[in-house]
């Protein structure tokens, strides 16, 4: 949706628009809609279109802003979640056929209701990778999604519908989730901004579970602004979340004119600086130098913290789905399957020894962090894969596309982090950079994103093709 | 396949397991289930000499961040 311009609109933008009266709620919609069903029978990114949901709301929101009432900081701004997030009426499929067979959901997940209740109008429901468990969204069920930027490779994944359908310009912000990686490597792969928060920083209830002791929700857009804003809606405590925190709510958006000021900035070494094509290293390595950061970041152990969440992955994930391994295994997608299988399998020795691994790491890590504010890291160790690239080969190794295409994502969502991707342009596919913090520090790494883009460091990567 | 036609450890104890779970395994399914299992197993073995992660305060620690 491009609405004015020739580049597609952030949300805030439009949100200003329609607060202002320049723009109806219910023309945005329509545009919307009509870019969905002009383009994505190409990229494939939604698994349901809500037209009559959308318009009944966007028709609510001009007729607040007709009597005199603000709507809220998202109004009229078009969205979509991944097909993950309860949504009322629907079905919650978490991009399984399994669940296909659940009756509908009663009421909204509270991300989806808390942006709602925001102005933001619901337009979709978006592909993933079944239950959540892959990087690429090679969904055997619904069909891989495709990149914007080329078809023929992948969107990412898992929350790949969220990336696509925002770098395709259908909808400035979208929802997924983030277990391992899920909302930063589709968001570099198609070039768009993604934030997966601190842990527990947004309430997960009325999302289907992955790996309950890894899931974050996390947001995609196109701009810093955008995602500021989107996460000063969503975060906050909520009781019914057993692990939802408990702390102040704070702006993040008032925030982001600030600049640098006495931010402490570094850049990882070591594990970050090491298994990524050229290039994939190469935008870090620009990015600290025209910031002129010297200081170096050490989170020693991160390859076997990388593997401290394969084995919590497996092990958590597997035990939500017993009951069907155990009745209806046949239904899985063959590579959702036999990890989950193997997850069942393993002892409890190994995924205790694994969290314990993760309390040292989290030592480890708060450690490091005491001495610098923002770190940056490389976001994917390559740019986005053909769609059935099994293979890829780094420093001369081969190794397998879809596990590897975490590498870097892994070792810092195990322990909770906040994480901010930013994507970069210039080298024929998108790449990203990832900006890391203490937690709760959000707003610290939505500043330095800000002037990232600011200074053109970093920004939305634009794809040729618009559809209207 | 019964448990004692194969040498692989890891395939036989796979088998064990799986019974033990009452998991039911089409046959063409266990190269890739081993696979991943053997991977799982390595990685959790490779995290038993790092750090001081023993003796452990508390045996299944609630993850905060």
């Amino acid at each position: 949706m491009t609405l004015t311009g020739d580049r597609p609109a952030d949300a805030v933008a439009i949100a200003d628009d329609v607060r202002a009266g320049r723009m109806a709620a219910t023309d945005v919609a329509h545009h919307a809609l009509a870019a969905i069903k002009s383009g994505d029978a190409e990229i494939n990114s939604f698994t349901s279109v809500l037209t009559e949901r959308a318009l009944l709301d966007a028709g609510r929101i001009d007729e607040s802003i007709a009597a005199g009432q603000n709507p809220g900081p998202l109004a009229g701004v078009p969205f979509a979640v991944k097909n993950l997030f309860d949504v009322a009426g629907e079905v919650t499929l978490a991009g399984s056929r399994i669940n296909a067979d659940d009756t509908p959901a009663t009421a909204d997940a509270v991300a989806v209701a808390r942006l709602t209740d925001a102005g933001a109008v619901l337009v979709g429901s978006l592909n993933m990778d079944e239950y959540a468990y892959g990087f690429t969204n090679e969904n055997s069920h619904y069909g891989p999604c495709r990149n914007p930027h080329d078809p023929d490779r992948v969107a990412g994944g898992s929350s790949g519908g969220s990336a696509a359908a925002v770098a395709a310009g259908f909808v400035p912000v979208t929802l997924g989730s983030d277990t391992n990686g899920s909302v930063r490597v589709p968001a570099t792969l198609c070039g768009v901004f993604g934030l997966k928060p601190t842990y527990g920083r947004i309430s997960r209830r009325g999302v289907f579970p992955f790996c309950p002791s890894l899931d974050h929700v996390g947001v995609l857009a196109r701009s810093v602004r955008d995602l500021a804003v989107t996460f000063d809606v969503l975060h906050g405590h909520d009781p019914d979340d057993p692990v939802s925190v408990d702390r102040p709510r704070e702006v993040t958006a008032d925030q982001l004119d600030r600049g640098l000021g006495d931010l402490r900035l570094g850049v990882s070494d070591g594990y970050f600086a090491r298994g990524g094509v050229p290039e994939a290293l190469e935008v870090v390595a620009v990015m600290a130098e025209a910031l002129g950061i010297h200081r170096r970041v050490t989170l020693a152990e991160a390859g076997r913290a990388r593997s401290a969440a394969m084995v919590i992955t497996a092990c958590e994930g597997s035990q939500l789905h017993l009951d069907d391994l155990r009745d209806r295994a046949g239904d899985f997608d063959p590579m959702t399957r036999d990890r989950f299988l193997a997850g069942a399998l393993v002892p409890a020795s190994a995924y205790l020894v694994a969290q314990r691994f993760r309390q040292w790491f989290r030592a480890e890590v708060n450690r490091a962090l005491a001495s610098v504010d923002v770190f940056l890291a490389p976001a994917t160790p390559f740019t986005a894969p053909l769609i059935g690239q099994r293979e890829a080969i780094v420093d001369g190794e081969t190794v397998l596309t879809q596990p590897y295409l975490g590498c870097y994502t892994q070792p810092l969502s195990f322990v909770g982090l906040p994480v901010l991707s930013v994507p970069v342009g210039g080298y024929g596919l998108p790449l990203g950079v990832q900006l890391v913090a203490a937690p709760y520090r959000e707003a610290a790494l939505l500043r330095v994103a800000a002037e990232l883009e600011r200074r053109r460091l970093c920004g939305v990567v634009e794809v040729a093709r618009q559809w209207t | 396949m019964r448990p004692s036609d194969t040498e692989d450890p890891v395939d036989r104890y796979a088998r064990a397991a799986a019974l033990a779970a009452g998991l039911t395994i089409d046959d063409t399914w266990w190269p890739s289930i081993v696979r991943h299992l053997g991977v799982l197993l390595a990685r959790a073995a490779s995290l038993e000499a790092q750090g001081d992660p023993t003796p452990p305060a508390d045996p299944a620690p609630v993850f905060t961040p």
